[in-house]
């Protein structure tokens, strides 16, 4: 029953919660989209914190997502062990290259009395939750290891039972407990999405790779760039 | 214009949460309705097979003259083409009209529903017309069949239990009816999950000296009380139950396929992927050789299995997939005959080589200087950010 | 040609007293507001001087502004790929630390302290932590040359002068400062507009005003870094960027920004300019020394028929045609060549104009009369006080030329008036200066006119924006019913 509640309706729920809040904040607050960064009262600690936490992050979630969407892709990969072990090196490199840089912004969090003036509950709470997800993933890299290789084998056929609609619950449901505890505040991590400053993920600005330079705003005219 | 978008949003809500609870539901539904028809069939079928086949085959398809039929290793596809064509040299006739015979293909369809499943027609729907076999005296009940209960065994329990043939993976069940109490059997067979290490003392005692609790092999309770059935028809002496008419043994599915250690190898890093795509074993199992940092540790270590568990044991294993995740990942993908033995052979030849384990702290100091090299990129490739500039500046620093 | 209007402004530096009115006009009205108090969208510097924030000028430590890779035009900042991967880290942004931290006083303590033997202090107190600070810098904490032997001697534009003039500089006896008051300059070419990536910040076609809009910036903090002047500014509260308005809400009801309307020393002027849109990228490649040339060439004229005839096909109304034809920023730019883009070689097409200053006042009045002899103490206008090269650092991209030019016709003017008003400079005297500096009497009269005494009305020529009528014309006037202007109809705070 717990199964069914973590795997097969959490899922839902988060991301249902995700979307409707993220369209509720953006219809009635759009101005509280924002990095809310808080570099300009401390940059030397965020330095260490924000960019090896900003690169590391993208690079395993985006690992994440290579499995889940090419899992045939990574089973050839691995199926020469020392590609396998470089794959399995790098990805607990960057986990330690996350973890360094959470702690840090957690500390900087902390100990900066410009920094605390700016930080919410939220946050704090976020920066925990987000710590325990990079400790649970170490720790399956380290005690479950080889996880880039029977994650696709488990996490990813679950994530398109989730994603056609038919939750295969026994397939999380019979994981070491680290790894479900690992799923489960990622769904936690969702459904919070939109109450906290994740939401500046939303705001990637890939658009300007394509802008012109100058933008220039007509009061009547139809609007046109410079 | 607030209260709309909050009604709408609210409603949205609903209706996205409706949507998945539906269809956490929708697949019991589904399969309710699948039940459903496979009992209708399977009725008609009974009603065909009491005209039709029960002089041979015996009641409830137990065997007869001809082999019993319940639980046959055979597809439907196969069953249906026999019914169809009868088999040449035997004294089974061809029953398809097609090829002179009685039976429609919808009939011949509803036969093998029946065949398929038995159990779920009430007894008396086969309603014994002019013949009954005389074997069936030798059954030692209507409720457990001991025939089938031995293909069950053969098929889930072999690769684990002998019947006085000694301890395996877990013991011996030989004379098990004696020792323990029925019902305790019935459960620990059909769902030995539900039996507690922690309340069961027979089970914190078996898991103490053979280190491992019995997998759920998914047996319904009629399955666990034919396999019971069986194991208790195996302990009386064979003598007195001879069979009137031998039935051929349990049709070997498995031709004998020779194993190769190195294709074994190649299968379980795999450099070699599985034919119906299932995961290689390296990713969740460790073993003594097979690549410089071992194999992964979410399941048990697989260097010594072989003298753990023995050519048969593993055989069953790798083909069964009984235990949870195993289950989940090989259920729809299971591993072929021959990948099953090549790996078999392979695990062979490392458990009697050389053993040395690879902990975890190779691949961990080496991710740590990895991680170390990382900061030293960063701090290279930004190393002209700013960094203060009026403190530096009133401290007389660089300019 | 692509004919637009934009409103500029020309400050007469000879004129500032340093008073810094204009600064707390625009505080008091802008930027009293948590998250903003240290921001000053219009502040006031001593030069030389590294200014407010540290520094601003150091572009090889701020990276703002363009530069000129081959022959095309980069932000400084960086390419658009460059900026996208600085998003997690903005190498080049300063911290509060090089503007300076808020503080108040912690007057309660003069009432609440204890009976005692010394009378009770009020220690400043952060406005960002509220603990108390040890203050160090602050808005204005070189005025004057205060502190000169850090921050004065520090000023970046000192770099082409020799040792020998710099130590020349700072004597005492010869130390010289003047004031330059800074707004956002409303650029043809903004660079803080460029390095955006949320297309948060704009350039308003009708008048040029470059604005922020706050619900689609999200915080990236690369206009702060992109733009030059270090006039945009990072709301460390909302965490959002603001910068100067340049009051459009008082110039759409017809009146001057804040701190033009309150300018004591009546140093400011505003008006249109008319400019071709089509060759900016042309003129912000030209050669650092020829900015200042490339940018009056881009400035059009509104008397010429061809120039009138295209605004109107790009849809200016004649009313604004006028307001073009009488600004006094087309003049002191244009016409006369005394008001210059201050620092053009950033290239982002500055639309505010320094006067230059003629320094010293001429004081010095031993023989009873002023010494305008070529080699006297001011007929050379190269000998002025402030180096010319300092000046042409600051305003010519380090062309003395122009900076030479303009401080003759200054200074040919000044005699023109003096001779005219008190006598103690002869016409014939006077008339030579003007002919030497190109310009005839009736044009400086008029020059004098418009430094002296200028009214309200001479400054300020502020087209009719007519805002209610568009609002009327283009849309349903009952679609606004019951919006509340401009503004938030919540409290902006930061993120959720």
């Amino acid at each position: 029953m717990i199964d069914l509640v973590l795997y097969g309706i959490l899922p839902y729920l988060t991301v249902a919660v995700a979307v409707v809040g993220l369209i509720w904040r953006y219809v009635t607050n759009q101005f509280s989209y924002s990095s809310v960064s808080s570099q300009f009262l401390e940059n030397r600690q965020l330095f260490w914190g924000s960019v090896p936490w900003h690169y590391g992050i993208i690079l395993i979630l985006a690992g994440h997502l290579i499995g889940v969407f090419f899992p045939r892709s990574i089973m050839a990969f691995n199926g020469v062990p020392v590609r396998l072990y470089i794959l399995e090196g790098t990805a607990l490199a960057l986990g330690l290259l996350v973890l360094a840089g959470m702690v840090f912004l957690l500390l900087r969090r902390g100990t900066n009395a410009r920094v605390r003036v700016v930080t919410t509950p939220m946050d704090i709470v976020l920066l925990v939750l987000l710590l325990l997800q990079v400790v649970f993933g170490i720790g399956i890299a380290i005690f479950y290891r080889w996880g880039t290789s029977w994650y696709v084998q488990t996490a990813a056929p679950y994530f398109w039972s989730v994603v056609t609609l038919s939750p295969k619950v026994s397939y999380m449901s019979s994981l070491p407990l680290l790894v479900q505890l690992h799923a489960v505040n990622a769904f936690i991590l969702v459904g919070l999405f939109p109450f906290t400053r994740l939401v500046h993920m939303l705001s990637i600005p890939l658009a300007y790779l394509w802008r012109p330079y100058q933008v220039v705003m007509w009061h009547r005219r139809q609007q046109r760039g410079l | 214009m607030q209260t709309k978008l909050i009604i709408g949003l609210a409603l949205t809500l609903v209706v996205l949460i409706f949507i998945p609870v539906y269809w956490a539901t929708e697949s019991g539904r589904q399969a309710r309705a699948a039940e459903w028809i496979k009992t209708e069939s399977a009725g008609r079928g009974a009603g065909t097979y009491a005209l039709q086949c029960i002089s041979c085959h015996g009641q409830r398809a137990a065997g007869g003259i001809g082999p019993a039929l319940r639980g046959s290793q055979l597809d439907d596809a196969a069953l249906a083409r026999i019914i169809s064509r009868g088999i040449a040299g035997t004294i089974m006739p061809a029953f398809g009209e097609n090829n002179g015979g009685v039976l429609t293909e919808r009939q011949i369809t509803d036969l093998v529903t029946y065949l398929k499943n038995v159990d779920i027609v009430p007894g008396d729907a086969e309603t014994p017309q002019n013949f009954i076999p005389e074997n069936r005296a030798s059954l030692s009940d209507g409720a457990a069949d001991s025939s089938v209960g031995k293909t069950i065994f053969e098929s889930k329990c072999n690769a684990c239990h002998s019947l006085g043939g000694g301890r395996r993976i877990g013991p011996d069940l030989k004379d098990v009816t004696l020792k323990r109490d029925e019902a305790w059997l019935l459960q620990k067979i059909a769902s030995p999950d539900k039996l507690d290490p922690e309340e069961d003392a027979i089970t914190r005692e078996l898991v103490a000296e053979y280190g491992l609790s019995m997998p759920d092999l998914g047996l319904s309770e009629q399955e666990a009380a034919e396999v019971i059935a069986y194991i208790r028809g195996a302990e009386a002496p064979p003598a007195s139950t001879p069979p009137l008419i031998t039935t051929p043994p349990p049709v070997e599915t498995l031709p004998a396929i020779t194993g190769d250690a190195d294709i074994g190898r190649d299968i379980f890093t795999g450099k070699v992927p599985l034919e119906n795509g299932g995961g290689a074993c390296i990713s969740c199992h460790n073993i003594a050789g097979a690549g410089a940092l071992g194999g992964g540790t979410l399941a048990k270590d697989m260097t010594d299995a072989y003298s753990r568990l023995g050519e048969a044991g593993l055989t069953a294993i790798i083909k069964t997939a009984p235990f949870p995740i195993m289950k989940e990942i090989y259920g729809e993908q299971p591993l072929t005959d021959a990948e099953v033995a090549h790996l078999v052979v392979y695990l062979g030849e490392v458990d009697r080589a050389e053993k040395k384990a690879v902990g975890p702290g190779i691949m961990v100091t080496v991710s740590i200087a990895g991680f170390l090299v990382v900061l030293l990129v960063l701090q290279f490739v930004w190393r002209q950010r700013l960094g203060g500039v009026r403190r530096n500046l009133v401290k007389g620093g660089s300019r | 040609m692509d004919v637009r209007a934009q409103l500029a402004s020309v400050f007469h530096l000879d004129k500032c007293i340093g008073c810094h009115t204009c600064s707390l006009a625009c505080n008091n009205l802008w930027t009293s507001r948590e998250g903003t108090e240290y921001m000053w969208w219009n502040n006031v510097e001593t030069k030389p001087g590294t200014g407010y924030p540290t520094l601003w000028e150091d572009q090889g430590k701020y990276r703002g502004g363009w530069e000129l890779r081959g022959n095309s035009l980069v932000p400084r900042t960086g390419r658009r790929l460059g900026i996208l991967s600085n998003m997690f880290f903005n190498p080049a942004l300063p911290t509060m630390d090089d503007y300076y931290e808020p503080w108040t006083y912690d007057y309660e303590h003069l009432f609440t302290a204890p009976p005692g033997d010394t009378p009770p202090t009020a220690r400043p107190v952060s406005k960002i932590t509220g603990h108390y600070l040890d203050v160090e810098a602050g808005p204005n904490w070189d005025d004057d040359l205060s502190g000169s032997p850090i921050y004065a001697k520090n000023d970046v534009n000192l770099a082409s002068l020799t040792p020998a003039e710099q130590e020349a500089m700072f004597r005492i006896e010869q130390m010289v400062f003047f004031y330059i008051p800074r707004i956002c300059n409303h650029c043809l070419n903004p660079a803080c507009l460029a390095v955006c990536p949320s297309g948060a910040i704009y350039k308003r076609g009708e008048d040029g005003i470059v604005l922020v809009n706050q619900e689609k910036c999200r915080g990236w903090r690369f206009c702060v870094s992109g733009c030059p002047y270090k006039k945009t500014y990072y709301n460390w509260k909302t965490g959002k960027a603001e910068k100067c308005i340049l009051c459009y809400p008082r110039l759409e009801t017809g009146q001057a920004p804040a701190c033009f309307h309150t300018c004591v020393g009546r140093i400011r002027y505003t008006g249109l300019l008319l400019y071709d849109a089509e060759r900016i990228e042309a003129m912000a490649k030209a050669p650092d020394t020829e900015l200042v040339e490339a940018q009056r060439r881009l400035i059009l004229d509104p008397a010429d028929p061809e120039v009138a005839a295209a605004a109107r096909r790009s849809g200016m109304s004649d009313e604004w045609l006028a307001a073009a034809g009488s600004s006094p920023v087309y003049r002191f730019v244009k016409e006369w060549g005394l008001a210059l883009p201050l620092h053009p070689e950033f290239r982002t097409l500055p639309m505010l104009f320094y006067v230059p200053p003629l320094l010293p006042v001429a004081a010095s009045n031993k023989t009873g009369s002023y010494d305008l002899t070529e080699s006297g103490f001011f007929g050379n206008t190269g000998n002025t006080r402030a180096p010319l090269r300092y000046l042409s650092a600051l305003f010519s991209g380090g062309n003395t030329g122009i900076v030479t030019d303009a401080l003759a016709r200054l200074w040919a003017v000044r005699s023109y008036a003096q001779a005219r008003s008190a006598g103690n400079i002869s016409e014939s005297q006077a008339g030579d200066l003007l002919k030497k500096s190109g310009l005839t009497a009736e044009t400086a009269g008029q020059i004098a006119a418009l430094t002296s005494l200028p009214r309200f009305n001479d400054r300020f020529v502020i087209p009719p924006y007519r805002r209610e009528v568009d609002i009327q014309e283009t849309v349903n006037p009952q679609k606004h019913q019951g919006q509340t202007g401009f503004g938030f109809s919540r409290t902006p705070g930061r993120g959720l």
